[in-house]
């Protein structure tokens, strides 16, 4: 396989030097008003075929025979440029688009709609346009650019108001979200309402659900790559949004014009302050939580930039002597820099954390007790763009884990107390370095097709200290071996193999396929049914072995009326190694050999994903539809038998419609509809002690009802001038007060002595009322 | 932590939703009955109590159905056998059993079908007794203080206002070996079931000396009996399997069959115990140990 690759660079490479003389137009493009750059957007030569993107940081690269050509500027909701360039020797072209003036450009944009969705080489990748999803309706006001993901065919919620989320029958730890490159662990707040993404501070939002780019690796199912805005780099501007438990604040600004800018954002919810004052019951508690993020970008010269960027947030839980508070914490030191107009690198430096604690006080002392997972990073990426045929990227990463499991520590000690014997229990540390090479190359062969082919080599270390065990059937220490400091103990290493195929058949129709491989060496330990933070993150080691997914994927692709319609149809097929599950029983917490109770199966998944959208008009948004099957297979689960995955949604359901009704007010709605979740119900009963305890049998051979909810929303742009913009959104979270399960207990009723099914819906009709605000 | 959990995530509900509790109609799946068998040796005041019965559909009102027939035979330390005779009540009894600590017994279940469900324990040591000033040598002590909260008192029906209290117990663990402990707790010799107390000695607080707060609320006055059980590891993790299936609430687990230590997949368990019983009249005492 390598040597294959090693084979096709060098031809690429003698190809270039053999033909005419051509010249390179290269640069970023940029938001005329705030100078953010424009990710992803459309560079087109008109009247021919050649065209290119601008990569995760605006930055694009074109070459051209010598020539005079029309270059295309596009990106949507901006308004296109087009740009004559004479063409004979290398230039560096920034260009800065305009924001659509709905007005204004009605006319011009006709006939100009991105084709993007027939034409890239993208399978399974969704695009979130941030100001698109600021008018879906949502829980409590509160704009989650990840629930408006969840919207998408192939994206489901992981349950009821839930940010977290499952991807193609994958499981909810199998998704990877970046935050300006730095993993972020746990991305909710308050136990999964609410995303830790902050919507004024997000400027683009790209998942991938398939054919995941080599540049990308470490979890089996999908990639969310979330950018942070860079910051106004014209003028300060204030934008914010005032609701009902939470309100937001950003301020962004040039620290120099054009060269230097600040961005911060903040965010808190204050429940608990209107609960507190109105209810006695709750004197005592705290619980809220808020995040922080910050960043600085400054422009070094024409070929060097440097992005710092940070991230914080926090949730804060208290009842009278007890405290739990858990959040994540995320820095990225960035370094663009352009070698010439045909290599552009970026070096990262990341941290990212992730950790909890709880708090109590006990006879005058105060104990604490806690864990986290703490990482250094460093990476590079290339892009090369090499001819007009190719472009490649390659890069390396090297990401040092250290895990902290349950530790205990004294954090008041009452000197009269018998705590002075206190048994530490905490568990050991742990701690590992993931370190990944790849190399891709995006090329075009003909006019029709387009490949993105490439290469993850990623290798995995423990590290010591460390007391590695041997566990018998029974999960007794049959033998252990201890590991010095820094000693290398264990490594797992895989070749990941990535392709994604466009074959144009012609403007309006594609067909395109993929194949991706993904490992991931990072497991989350959760044996709950609901997501929580406490939930934490442990390595492979020597007993718990890497996940392993192959995925196959092959789509039609195809535009409608000038490029108005999309219409996407997705089939796909995965197959996963090294599941983890967890023995029945298994304490996850306090136990030092929890990976004695971690079980080890497979799992297949396949299904389709129908989407039909509309980008442009005064209607906007779209029809998505997943059929699903997602089964799991463990030898000591189900005597070894196929059983479905919690996740196995066979429908899913959703629409999602905005509709600009005046110039003044828009309208939007969204509906959605799945199949219950695999659940296992009771087939009988006996008692215990005289305690009801329910008799099972099949692993999740039942099914919860179905689930659906109507969303309405609302925004009424009150004003909107050069100096200030406000509006007020009302939101309406299950409009027809639908009772969704979210969990259903069997219990026996006190009274009656009978015994019943007990559901508990989360959320009845949930109405909301948030003002924004910008001062630009 | 799965409580805490549970906890916390009632606490945001409560605040943030409008949510909705109700009964509902599901259809259920149903099964063959299994056999349950609930065995207790207690060691202490050398009986054996076997109860088996029948699971039953979820819905189903009726009690469940008795086992009778059945053969059981205790077995001690791989010779002297012991016959358990079935009483009027459908419960199947010994007594004068001799059970010291480390001694195995094996317990044989035959059906009328002639499928055995076997089980094997080994006897715990009795509990270590304390030496306390004023209280003389006690098994354990328990504790009563009201629960820190002025609302914590409780009207009977003659109007007197009484204290709503909580209790913690102390007792020492024998060193140098493995203890699983429960405690029950008895209002009017009447067993109450609705919560469990389970501890093992790794969770002390410190080498010998064992705390734990019953899980039960006490009303000032009332005469009431708490005991300690001496138990074996495996009575001791299969209730720790019926408390995560049953009492985890909202952060449920997947659920599961609890294990027992029976063969041929019979539900319930072997326990063989060691118990001592001491009453109390709930009051504060002054004292802090």
């Amino acid at each position: 396989m390598k040597n294959l690759l090693t084979i096709f660079f060098f031809n690429i490479i003698l190809l270039t030097t053999i033909t005419a003389q051509k010249y390179t137009i290269s640069g970023y493009v940029r938001h005329e008003s705030s100078g953010e750059e424009l990710l992803y957007s459309l560079v087109k030569v008109e009247n021919q075929k050649y065209g290119t993107s601008t990569n995760q940081y605006g930055f694009y690269s074109l070459t051209l025979p010598k020539g005079t050509y029309n270059i295309i500027y596009s990106y949507l909701g901006f308004r296109p440029d087009t740009i004559k360039i004479d063409l004979k020797k290398n230039i560096t072209k920034n260009v800065s688009l305009y924001k659509l003036d709905k007005e204004i450009d009605e006319v011009i944009v006709k006939g100009k709609n991105s084709d993007k969705n027939v034409k890239s080489t993208d399978v399974g990748v969704l695009d979130l346009n941030v100001k698109e999803a600021k008018l879906i309706p949502v829980l409590m006001g509160e704009q989650d650019i990840l629930k408006t993901m969840q919207l998408m065919p192939g994206v489901s919620a992981s349950s009821e108001g839930s940010s977290g989320f499952y991807v193609r029958g994958g499981d909810s730890d199998q998704n990877l979200i970046l935050l300006d490159e730095a993993p972020v662990y746990n991305a909710s707040h308050l136990l999964g309402f609410f995303s830790v993404f902050n919507s004024n501070a997000i400027n683009d939002l790209k998942l991938y659900k398939a054919g995941i780019p080599a540049r990308y690796g470490g979890r089996l199912s999908s990639v969310t790559d979330i950018r942070m805005k860079n910051g106004n780099m014209k003028k300060w501007a204030a934008t914010g949004g005032l609701g009902l438990i939470s309100s937001r604040l950003t301020i962004e600004g040039p620290i120099k014009k054009d060269k230097a800018s600040l961005i911060i954002s903040g965010r808190r919810t204050y429940a608990d302050l209107i609960v507190k004052n109105a209810r006695k019951k709750y004197e005592d508690l705290t619980l809220y939580f808020y995040d922080l993020t910050i960043k600085t970008n400054l422009v070094i010269s024409n070929n060097d930039r440097i992005f710092l960027s940070a991230y914080m947030g926090r949730d804060d839980f208290g009842l009278d002597q007890f405290g739990f508070d858990w959040g994540n914490k995320t820095a990225t030191l960035r370094w663009n820099h352009i070698f010439n107009n045909k290599i552009f690198m970026n070096t990262t430096a990341i941290y990212s954390d992730f950790n909890y604690g709880f708090k109590f006080d006990f006879n005058e002392n105060v104990i604490g007790f806690g864990a986290g997972i703490f990482d250094y990073n460093l990476k590079q990426d290339y892009t090369w763009y090499l001819n007009t045929n190719n472009s490649i990227k390659f890069g390396w990463q090297s990401m040092y884990h250290s895990f902290k499991p349950m530790a205990f520590e004294v954090i008041e000690d009452n000197p009269d107390d018998t705590l002075n014997n206190f048994q530490d229990t905490s568990l050991t540390p742990s701690y590992a370095l993931e370190s990944s090479l790849y190399l891709s190359n995006k090329q075009k062969i003909g006019k029709k097709i387009t490949i993105l082919y490439g290469i993850r080599f990623s290798i995995f270390n423990n590290i010591g200290p460390s007391t590695v065990k041997t566990y018998n059937e029974n999960n007794e220490i049959i033998d252990s071996i201890k590991y010095s400091r820094n000693e290398i103990y264990n490594t797992y290493h895989f070749f990941e193999p990535r392709i994604n195929a466009n074959f144009l058949i012609n403007d309006k129709n594609s067909i395109k396929a993929s194949y991706n491989r993904t490992a991931q060496y990072l497991h989350l330990l959760s044996n709950s049914t609901a997501s929580s933070p406490t939930d934490m993150w442990m390595p492979s080691t020597p007993n718990v072995k890497p996940e392993i997914g192959d995925q196959f994927s092959v789509g039609y692709f195809r535009n409608f009326a000038n490029n108005k319609f999309e219409l996407s149809t997705e089939f796909f097929y995965k197959n996963l190694h090294n599941q983890v599950d967890f023995e029945n029983g298994a304490d996850i917490y306090f136990n030092p050999d929890v990976e004695s109770q971690i079980l080890s199966g497979i799992g297949r998944a396949y299904g389709a994903e129908f989407l039909f959208r509309k980008t442009t008009g005064k209607l906007t948004g779209w029809i998505g539809y997943t059929i699903l099957k997602s089964e799991r297979k463990f030898d000591q689960i189900n005597y070894g038998d196929w059983f479905p995955a919690r996740q196995d949604r066979r429908h899913d359901f959703s629409i999602v419609l905005s509709y600009q009704i005046f110039e003044k007010f828009n309208f939007s709605g969204s509906w959605v509809y799945y199949s219950g979740d695999a659940v296992t119900f009771p087939v009988g009963k006996y008692y215990i002690d005289g305690v009801l305890v329910n008799l099972y049998s099949t692993r999740n051979a039942n099914r919860m009802p179905d689930y659906h909810r109507l969303d309405l929303g609302l925004t009424w742009t009150i004003k909107d001038s050069k100096k200030f913009y406000s509006d007020l959104n009302l939101s309406v979270y299950n409009a027809y007060n639908r009772k969704n399960a979210y969990t259903i207990n069997f219990i026996k009723n006190d009274d009656t002595g009978k015994t019943e099914a007990e559901r508990l819906a989360l959320f009845g009709i949930v109405p909301s009322i948030t003002w924004n605000f910008k001062f630009k | 932590m799965k409580k805490i959990n549970s906890i916390i995530f009632l606490i945001i509900i409560a605040i943030f939703s409008n949510s909705c509790i109700d009964i509902i109609d599901l259809d259920l799946d149903t099964t063959e009955p299994r056999i349950v068998i609930e065995a207790i040796l207690d060691a202490t005041d050398s009986t054996c109590t076997v109860t088996a019965t029948f699971t039953n559909d979820f819905y189903d009102s009726t009690e469940n159905e008795i086992v009778s027939n059945l053969d059981i035979t205790l077995t001690k330390n791989n010779n002297e056998k012991i016959i358990l005779t079935q009483n009027p009540e459908g419960k199947y009894f010994a007594d004068n059993i001799i059970a010291e600590k480390n001694d195995e017994f094996r317990l044989s279940v035959i059906d009328s079908s002639g499928t055995e469900y076997l089980a094997t324990a080994i006897t715990p040591s009795y509990p270590r007794s304390v030496a306390i000033p004023g209280f003389g040598q006690i098994p354990f002590l328990t504790v009563f203080s009201q629960i820190p909260n002025e609302n914590a008192t409780y009207t009977d029906s003659l109007g007197n206002v009484k204290k709503i209290m909580f209790a913690l117990v102390y007792w020492l663990d024998k060193p140098d070996e493995e203890n699983y402990y429960r405690f029950k707790v008895y209002e009017n010799s009447k067993y109450i079931n609705d919560s469990y107390n389970f501890i093992d000695d790794q969770t002390s607080m410190s080498e010998d000396t064992m705390q734990m707060g019953l899980s039960s609320f006490f009303i000032e006055g009332d005469t009431v009996q708490v005991e300690l059980l001496s138990i074996n590891k495996a009575t001791y993790e299969y209730f720790q399997q019926v408390m995560d299936v049953q009492f985890s609430g909202i952060n449920s687990t997947t659920p599961y069959n609890p294990k027992g230590n029976f063969s041929n997949e019979a539900l319930g368990y072997f326990c063989i115990q060691q118990s001592v019983m001491q009453e109390y009249v709930v009051m504060e005492l002054p004292i802090n140990p």
